[in-house]
C-alpha cells in the first residue's frame, strides 16, 4: 500500500488512544503532517504531548488508532519501509556484551547492509562522533554521553534516507552537542530527511527548516522556523546619541509599546508604516539612527506563548 | 535468512556473555571427561560362567508404567555344584549354535531340580498376572515332582533368561541318592553381551574396579540413557530454559525492542528467529554433550553407535515443546522469570500428568470422575516429554543391545503411542507459539 508519494514523510488523520472507554488515554488526537524529502523537521512538546508516540506510529512500534503514515511513500506497516530509516529512541538500551563496532554491525546487518559497507561505514561514523578509540570497548562501560552518541552512529550506519532523532543531545555535554549539531547539518546537505524530537529548543531552532508543536496530543502549530518565530510589529533600533527622555516620551505617542535600554530602543508598532514615523521623528530631533531590524522571538518564546495560549484557553 | 544469523548469533553472544553458555560447555566437558575415565576389562570365561551359573537361583524382574513400576526379584530354591568349565569339543556332540562355546558340567539333586521347574514357572506366572491383586489369583495346585524333559526345559530357560540366549542343556544323568548330573553349553558369540562378563572402573582407574551385573552393551545403553536422559534431557533442557528465556524479555525491553523493530524486519519472523536461536543454543549445546560423550563411550567401548548422536535431536524435540511456552509467556509478561517458571511448571504438570494417565488403572482407581477426566485432558493436550526418554532409550537398545536385552528393556518401557504422542506435543507447541506471535504481533510498544 502507497500513500503520500510526494513527501519523505506523511501523516494522514493519524490518533492514537490508549486502553479504551472512560479509562482510555488519547494519546494523539487525529493529526496531518507532511515533511518534504531533505526536510530537518523538529516536534516540540511538553513530556507526554505525544512526541514519541507519533514517532513510534510512523515506525510500526505503536500502531494507530485511525488513519495511516507512510515513509518515502510506503506504508509504515509495509516492512520495506523501514529499509531506508534510522532511528536514535529516547531511553535507548544497547545490548550491553557488544562492542560499540559490534552493535552497530548487528543493527546495520538487521537493516540488510552487506558486510564490506557496514564495516566500512561503522568506523566512519564511529570517528565522526568522536568515538573511533571506543569502538573495540564494551557498551556497558560507556557514559550517558557516549552511549548517545553511539546511538546517533547506529542511527545512520545503513546510510538511511529517513532519520527520527527523538531526544538526540539528551545527556551529551555542550562539546556533544555542537559535535552532533554539526552531524546534522552534514545530514541535512546530504539531502537526508530529519524527523527531531527534542526539549532543547535552541538547538532545533538552530537546526530545523520547520517545527511543529504538540500540545496534549494535538499539533497546535506547524510552520517554517523562521516564521514561527518573526514577530509582527517588533523592531528594534540602535540609535547615535542615546535617546533623551522627551524623545522617548515623544516615541511613545506612536508606537503600542517602547523599550529602551542606552541606545537601543525595542518598539512595538500597530501598522508596519508606523516605523517610518518613529524614524522620521528621531531624525528631527538630531538622532541617528545606526540599525534598524525586525525583531524576532526565540523558539523557546514561541513555545511558551503556545502552550500558554493553550492552558489560558481551556481554563 | 540472513537476518535469522544475525539473531542466532546476537543470542548466542548474550549466552556467553551471562557466562551460561560457558557453564553448560563446561558441565558436559564434565560428562565427556567421566565417559573417557570409565575403562572395561573383560573376565575370565571359566571364573564369568562359574558366577553365573552359581546365580541361577535368582530371578529378577521390572517392568515400569507410568509412576508405577512392577519389580520382582525371586528365589526358586535352585542349587548346583559347578564340576568343570571347559571350551566346548566336537567330541561333545553338542548342537552348531553352542559348538564354539563353553561345556559347564553340572551337579544337583533332583529336589533342587523339580523346585527349579516350579520357581520358574511360578515366576512366569507372576510376570504374567502383574496387574492383578492377590486375592484375584487363582488357586493353582502345583505338583511337587516333575519328569527329567521339564527339568531340561526349565534350567534351559533360566539360563536364556538373562544370561545366555543361545543354550544347550544335556540330558539329566540320574545318580546314587537323587544326584544328578547335566551336561550344559552356552554360546559366548559377543562377550559384551554377556551380564557380568566386565569389570569397570571409573575415574582414569582412580575408582577401582568392580564387575558390573549387567553386559557391556547394556551398562553403554544405560550410559547412555543418563547422559541423554538425565544430563541432557533434564539437567540441560533445565538450564538451558533459564538461560533462553531471557532471550525474549530481553529483547522487549524498553529502548532495545524499538532499535530492533525500527528495522525492516517483520514482528513474526523476528519472534520465530528468537524462538530458532534457542533451539540452536540447545543444539550447540547438545552436539557438544552428546558428540563428546559419544566419542569418549566409543573410544573406551568400541560402541560408536551412531543412535546415540539422534538424541541431539530428540533433546531439541523436548526443549523445542517447552521452549514455545518460555516464549509466548516471555511476550506476554515481559519476565524472564515467569517464562522461566511457567515453561518449567508445564515440563512438570505435563510429566506428571503422563506418568498418572499412564498407571491410571493403579494410581487412579478410587479417584473421582473429574480427577480422571483432569488428567486425560491434560495428557492430550500437554506435550509428552517424558515419552522422549522411552524414544532414546529405544533408539539405544534397538543399535546395541541383543535381542534378548533389547526384549528385557523394552519390557520395562512404557507403550508409546508415538503417533498421538508426538503428534500432539507439535499440535501444543505450534499452537502456544502461534498465541505468542499473535500477541507480539498485536501489542505497542
Amino acid at each position: 500500500m502507497t500513500t503520500g508519494t510526494g513527501s519523505a514523510i506523511s501523516v494522514r488523520g493519524v490518533s492514537k488512544q490508549y486502553g479504551s472507554g472512560v479509562r482510555g488515554v488519547h494519546a494523539l488526537q487525529p493529526t496531518d503532517l507532511e515533511i518534504a524529502n531533505g526536510e530537518i523537521f523538529g516536534l516540540l512538546g511538553q513530556n507526554g504531548a505525544g512526541k514519541t508516540t507519533l514517532v513510534k506510529i510512523l515506525l510500526d512500534i505503536v500502531r494507530p488508532t485511525t488513519g495511516e503514515t507512510s515513509i518515502l511513500g510506503k506504508s509504515s506497516r509495509h516492512t520495506q519501509a523501514r529499509s531506508s530509516v534510522g532511528y536514535l529512541p529516547e531511553d535507548h538500551r544497547f545490548p550491553e556484551y557488544r562492542t560499540a563496532a559490534g552493535m552497530m554491525d548487528f543493527y546495520a546487518a538487521l537493516s540488510g547492509s552487506p558486510k564490506h559497507e557496514r564495516r566500512v561505514r561503522s568506523g566512519e561514523l564511529l570517528e565522526q562522533v568522536g568515538l573511533a578509540d571506543a569502538g573495540k570497548k564494551k557498551i556497558r562501560g560507556f557514559s550517558k554521553g557516549m552511549k548517545q552518541r553511539l546511538g546517533l552512529a547506529q542511527a545512520l550506519v545503513h546510510d538511511p534516507q529517513v532519520i527520527f532523532l527523538d531526544e538526540p543531545t539528551d545527556g551529551v555535554d555542550p562539546k556533544g552537542r555542537a559535535e552532533i549539531r554539526e552531524v546534522l547539518t552534514g545530514l541535512k546537505r546530504q539531502g537526508k530527511t530529519i524527523f527531531l524530537n527534542s526539549h532543547l529548543l535552541s538547538e532545533v531552532e538552530q537546526v530545523c527548516d520547520r517545527v511543529g508543536i504538540l500540545h496534549r496530543g494535538t499539533l497546535v502549530r506547524c510552520g517554517a522556523t523562521s516564521e514561527l518565530t518573526r514577530s509582527e510589529g517588533m523592531f528594534s533600533l540602535t540609535t547615535q546619541p542615546e535617546p533623551d527622555e522627551a524623545t522617548v516620551a515623544a516615541v511613545r505617542e506612536l508606537v503600542v509599546e517602547v523599550n529602551v535600554t542606552g541606545t537601543e530602543l525595542e518598539v512595538q508598532i500597530a501598522r508596519e508604516d508606523d516605523i517610518d514615523g518613529v524614524v522620521d521623528l528621531l531624525r528631527s530631533r538630531g538622532i541617528g539612527l545606526r540599525a534598524l531590524s525586525k525583531k524576532r522571538l526565540t523558539l523557546e518564546q514561541v513555545f511558551l506563548q503556545v502552550i500558554d495560549e493553550k492552558v489560558e484557553g481551556k481554563s | 535468512m540472513k537476518t535469522f544469523f544475525v539473531i542466532l548469533e546476537d543470542s548466542i553472544r548474550e549466552s556467553i556473555d551471562r557466562r551460561s553458555l560457558i557453564i553448560l560447555l563446561f558441565l558436559s566437558i564434565v560428562a565427556i571427561v567421566f565417559c573417557l575415565g570409565i575403562s572395561y576389562q573383560s573376565e575370565n570365561p571359566e571364573t564369568l560362567l562359574a558366577r553365573n551359573f552359581s546365580q541361577l537361583d535368582r530371578l529378577e524382574y521390572t517392568r515400569s508404567a507410568g509412576l508405577s513400576s512392577f519389580n520382582m526379584s525371586n528365589s526358586i530354591g535352585f542349587e548346583a555344584e559347578i564340576d568343570g568349565i571347559r571350551p566346548v569339543t566336537p567330541e561333545d556332540g553338542f548342537p552348531k549354535d553352542v559348538a564354539h562355546g563353553y561345556r559347564i558340567d553340572l551337579t544337583t539333586t533332583q529336589s533342587h531340580l523339580n523346585g527349579l521347574v516350579r520357581g520358574w514357572r511360578s515366576f512366569q506366572e507372576d510376570i504374567e498376572r502383574h496387574g492383578l491383586d492377590d486375592d484375584e489369583q487363582e488357586e493353582v495346585e502345583v505338583p511337587t515332582t516333575y519328569p527329567p524333559e521339564d527339568w531340561q526345559q526349565a534350567l534351559r530357560e533360566r539360563i536364556a533368561h538373562d544370561l545366555f540366549p543361545h543354550v544347550h542343556v544335556g540330558k539329566a544323568q540320574i545318580g546314587a541318592e537323587n544326584e544328578v548330573k547335566i551336561a550344559t553349553a552356552v554360546a559366548v558369540n559377543d562377550w559384551a553381551d554377556i551380564p557380568g562378563a566386565h569389570k569397570q572402573s571409573l575415574f582414569f582407574g582412580l575408582v577401582e574396579q568392580k564387575v558390573i551385573d549387567t553386559s557391556l552393551s547394556e551398562a553403554v545403553v544405560n550410559m547412555q540413557r543418563v547422559l541423554a536422559n538425565t544430563f541432557g534431557g533434564f539437567i540441560g533442557i533445565l538450564i538451558a530454559l533459564g538461560v533462553c528465556s531471557s532471550f525474549v524479555p530481553s529483547m522487549l525491553q524498553k529502548g532495545t525492542l524499538d532499535l530492533v523493530l525500527a528495522r525492516p524486519v517483520g514482528r513474526v519472523p523476528l519472534l520465530l528467529w528468537k524462538y530458532l536461536g534457542g533451539l540452536s543454543f540447545i543444539f550447540v549445546f547438545g552436539s557438544f554433550l552428546i558428540g563428546g560423550c559419544w566419542v569418549a563411550l566409543g573410544l573406551r567401548t568400541g560402541y560408536w553407535d551412531p543412535m546415540f548422536l539422534l538424541s541431539v535431536g530428540v533433546l531439541m524435540l523436548g526443549f523445542s515443546f517447552l521452549y514455545a511456552v518460555s516464549v509466548t509467556v516471555g511476550v506476554w509478561s515481559r519476565s524472564t522469570n515467569m517464562a522461566f517458571m511457567v515453561s518449567v511448571g508445564v515440563w512438570g504438570i505435563s510429566s506428571s500428568a503422563t506418568g498418572l494417565y499412564r498407571s491410571r488403572d493403579v494410581l487412579l482407581k478410587s479417584s473421582p470422575e473429574w480427577v480422571k477426566t483432569l488428567i486425560e485432558v491434560l495428557y492430550t493436550i500437554l506435550p509428552k516429554i517424558t515419552d522422549l526418554d522411552t524414544l532414546n532409550t529405544w533408539l539405544f537398545s534397538k543399535a546395541t543391545l541383543d535381542p534378548m536385552a533389547y526384549d528385557r528393556i523394552m519390557k520395562e518401557l512404557p507403550e508409546v503411542d508415538w503417533f498421538f504422542s508426538l503428534g500432539t506435543s507439535f499440535a501444543f507447541a505450534a499452537v502456544v507459539l502461534a498465541l505468542g506471535c499473535r500477541l507480539f504481533y498485536k501489542r505497542d510498544y
